[in-house]
C-alpha cells in the first residue's frame, strides 16, 4: 500500500499545484496553515465569532472551486483573504444595518467644520508595545460602523486602491474617500480616548 | 461459555467468563478552558473534537462497571444523570440514560474494545454534555 | 474647492491616489498652509498606525471540526446534482443539527431522508445499533465511524427540555 504523502513541508505553491489536481489532503494542509488568517479577516469585518467561522469556511470551499482561476499573481493566503473579503461584503449587505450607517452617514455629511484630525502625538503610542497597540487599534475598529471598519479593512489590510474599494463596496470614489477620512478620523478620537483613560497622555 | 477458576492467595475465585468492564465518564464540552478540570484522556479528545466544535473537554466524572453476563448495573454519574448498562448476550450493550430519573432514551449496540458510544446534547452557554463509555475487556 | 474637498485631497495624495500636476499643485499649497500641513502629518500617522495592525486570531474551534465542515461542503457540491435543493421536513430536521456534528455517515443520511415525517422513535440503524426515544419532545442524530471507532448519539431539545432535565447533570 502506498505510503501517504506527508504535506506538513511542503511549500505552499506545490500544495496550490496539487489541490488544482483534485488532492483534497493537500487543501487539507493549505486549510491548516492558513485557517486562522482566513478567521481572522472574517472577523476584523463582522467582528462575530460564529459569522466569521461560517464565512472563513464559505470561503474555502470557493477557494477549492476557483482554483483553477488562481495563477499565483497573489500570494495564495492574499488570494483566499481577497475571497472572505468578498462574502463578508456579501453578508453585509444583506444585513443591511441601515439604520447605523445613516447616523454615521449624517455624520460624515455635517462633519467638515469639526474636520480637525486630533490624533495625538506619537510618542505615547511608542508608549505600548507592538501587541498593546494592535489590541487598542483592533478595539478601536469594533467600534467604527461596518462601512467605516470595512473601508478602512479593505484600504489597510488588503491595500486596494480607491476604485477598487469603490466597486467592492458598490459605491462611489467619493464615498471612499469620505468613508475613509471619516473612518480615520474616529479612529484618532477612539484612541485619543483610550490614552487618556489609561493615562498615557494628558 | 464456561467459568473460568483462578487460583490466588489461598482460594478460588469465580469469574463469569462473560462479565464486562465498561467505563462510563460524563464529560463537559467548552470553547474556553475550565480552570482545575480534570481534561478527558488524549484518545477520547481526538475523537470528540474531530465532529464537535469544542475546543476544551473536561472529565466531571468517571466509573468502571463491572457487569455479569445478562445482568445490569445503575451508575450515578451526577446528582441528576445516571446510566443503566446492561451485558446482553453476543458482546451487545444496552445503556438507558435517565435525567432526574427520567428515561430518555436507550442505545443498544455491540461495543468492541476499544470502541466508544457517546451520548451528547447542548447544555449552557454554547457548551455541551458527553457520556462516552467504553468497554475495557 | 471647499474646506472638506480640500480635505479629502490632501488625504488622496497621503494615500497616493494623487498623482502627477494634481498631487505637485496641492503639495505646493500644503507647503504654504500650516493647517494643511498638519493635516497630511496627522493623516499620514494614522496611515502608519492602522497598516498592519490586524490583530491575529486563533481559530475559535477545533481545527479538525472547521476542516471536516469545508470537507462535507465541497463534497456536497461536487454532488450537486444528488443534492436536496429545498430541505424536506425530513432533512430540515436533520440539516439543522449538522452544524454541531460533521461527517455523518451517509447510511444514517439516506436513512432518515427516506422518512416523509420525523423519524420513528425507535430507529435501526444496522444489525448492530438500536436506538428507542422515550420522548417524543427529543430528536436525534446519530454518527457511526468506523475509522474512529466511535458511535455518536446526539439529542437534540427545546430550551425548556434543556432546564427542566439536561442542566440539572452538571452540579
Amino acid at each position: 500500500m502506498p505510503a501517504e504523502p506527508d504535506y506538513s513541508t511542503a511549500e505552499a505553491p506545490q500544495l496550490v499545484d496539487r489541490a488544482k489536481g483534485g488532492d483534497l489532503q493537500a487543501f487539507e494542509e493549505l486549510v491548516s496553515r492558513y485557517r486562522d488568517r482566513a478567521y481572522a479577516r472574517a472577523y476584523s469585518i463582522m467582528r462575530n465569532e460564529d459569522l466569521a467561522v461560517d464565512l472563513s469556511q464559505n470561503a474555502w470551499v470557493k477557494a477549492w472551486q476557483r482554483l483553477a482561476q488562481f495563477h499565483g499573481e497573489a500570494s495564495f493566503p492574499t488570494w483566499l483573504n481577497r475571497i472572505v473579503t468578498n462574502l463578508c461584503l456579501d453578508e453585509l449587505r444583506r444585513r443591511k444595518r441601515a439604520r447605523t450607517d445613516s447616523i454615521e452617514e449624517i455624520e460624515e455629511a455635517t462633519g467638515p467644520v469639526e474636520n480637525r484630525m486630533d490624533i495625538q502625538e506619537v510618542d505615547p503610542m511608542e508608549r505600548l508595545n507592538r501587541e498593546e497597540l494592535r489590541e487598542r487599534i483592533d478595539a478601536a475598529m469594533a467600534k467604527l460602523s461596518d462601512n467605516h471598519r470595512t473601508v478602512l479593512v479593505l484600504y489597510e489590510y488588503e491595500q486596494l486602491e480607491y476604485k477598487h474599494i469603490a466597486e467592492k463596496m458598490g459605491t462611489s470614489i467619493g464615498t471612499v474617500m469620505s468613508r475613509l477620512f471619516y473612518a480615520r478620523k474616529k479612529m484618532a478620537a477612539l484612541l485619543g480616548e483610550t490614552l487618556k483613560r489609561d493615562g498615557l497622555i494628558e | 461459555m464456561g467459568l473460568l477458576l483462578f487460583g490466588g492467595g489461598g482460594g478460588l475465585a469465580l469469574v463469569q467468563a462473560d462479565s464486562i468492564t465498561v467505563n462510563a465518564r460524563l464529560v463537559l464540552g467548552t470553547g474556553k478552558e475550565k480552570q482545575g478540570s480534570k481534561k478527558v484522556s488524549d484518545s477520547i479528545r481526538k475523537r470528540l473534537a474531530k465532529v464537535f466544535k469544542w475546543m476544551h473537554y473536561h472529565q466531571l466524572s468517571s466509573k468502571k462497571l463491572t457487569i455479569d453476563d445478562s445482568k445490569t448495573v445503575t451508575s450515578k454519574l451526577s446528582k441528576n444523570a445516571s446510566i443503566k448498562v446492561t451485558n446482553q448476550k453476543n458482546g451487545k450493550v444496552s445503556v438507558s440514560l435517565f435525567s432526574g430519573g427520567k428515561m430518555l432514551l436507550q442505545k443498544t449496540q455491540a461495543l468492541r474494545s476499544g470502541h466508544y458510544m457517546v451520548l451528547a446534547g447542548k447544555s449552557t452557554g454554547d457548551s455541551a454534555w458527553f457520556i462516552v463509555l467504553s468497554k475495557s475487556n | 474647492m471647499n474646506e472638506n474637498e480640500i480635505q479629502l485631497k490632501v488625504q488622496a495624495l497621503v494615500d497616493g491616489e494623487l498623482t502627477g500636476r494634481e498631487a505637485e499643485e496641492l503639495q505646493q499649497r500644503i507647503n504654504n498652509d500650516a493647517t494643511l500641513q498638519q493635516l497630511h502629518e496627522r493623516l499620514t500617522q494614522m496611515r502608519g498606525l492602522i497598516a498592519n495592525s490586524e490583530l491575529p486570531r486563533p481559530l475559535p474551534e477545533s481545527g479538525d471540526f472547521y476542516w471536516n465542515k469545508i470537507a462535507e461542503s465541497i463534497e456536497r457540491e461536487e454532488r450537486a446534482g444528488e443534492r436536496i435543493a429545498k430541505p424536506t421536513p425530513a432533512n430540515r430536521w436533520l440539516l439543522r443539527w449538522l452544524a454541531p456534528l460533521a461527517g455523518v455517515s451517509t447510511v444514517v443520511l439516506l436513512l432518515t431522508l427516506q422518512q416523509p415525517t420525523a423519524p420513528d422513535l425507535g430507529i435501526t440503524l444496522s444489525s448492530d445499533h438500536e436506538l428507542e426515544l422515550s420522548s417524543d419532545e427529543i430528536d436525534v442524530m446519530t454518527y457511526n465511524s468506523d475509522d474512529d471507532s466511535m458511535s455518536i448519539v446526539w439529542l437534540d431539545y427545546s430550551m425548556d427540555i434543556q432546564k427542566d432535565y439536561m442542566e440539572l447533570w452538571l452540579d
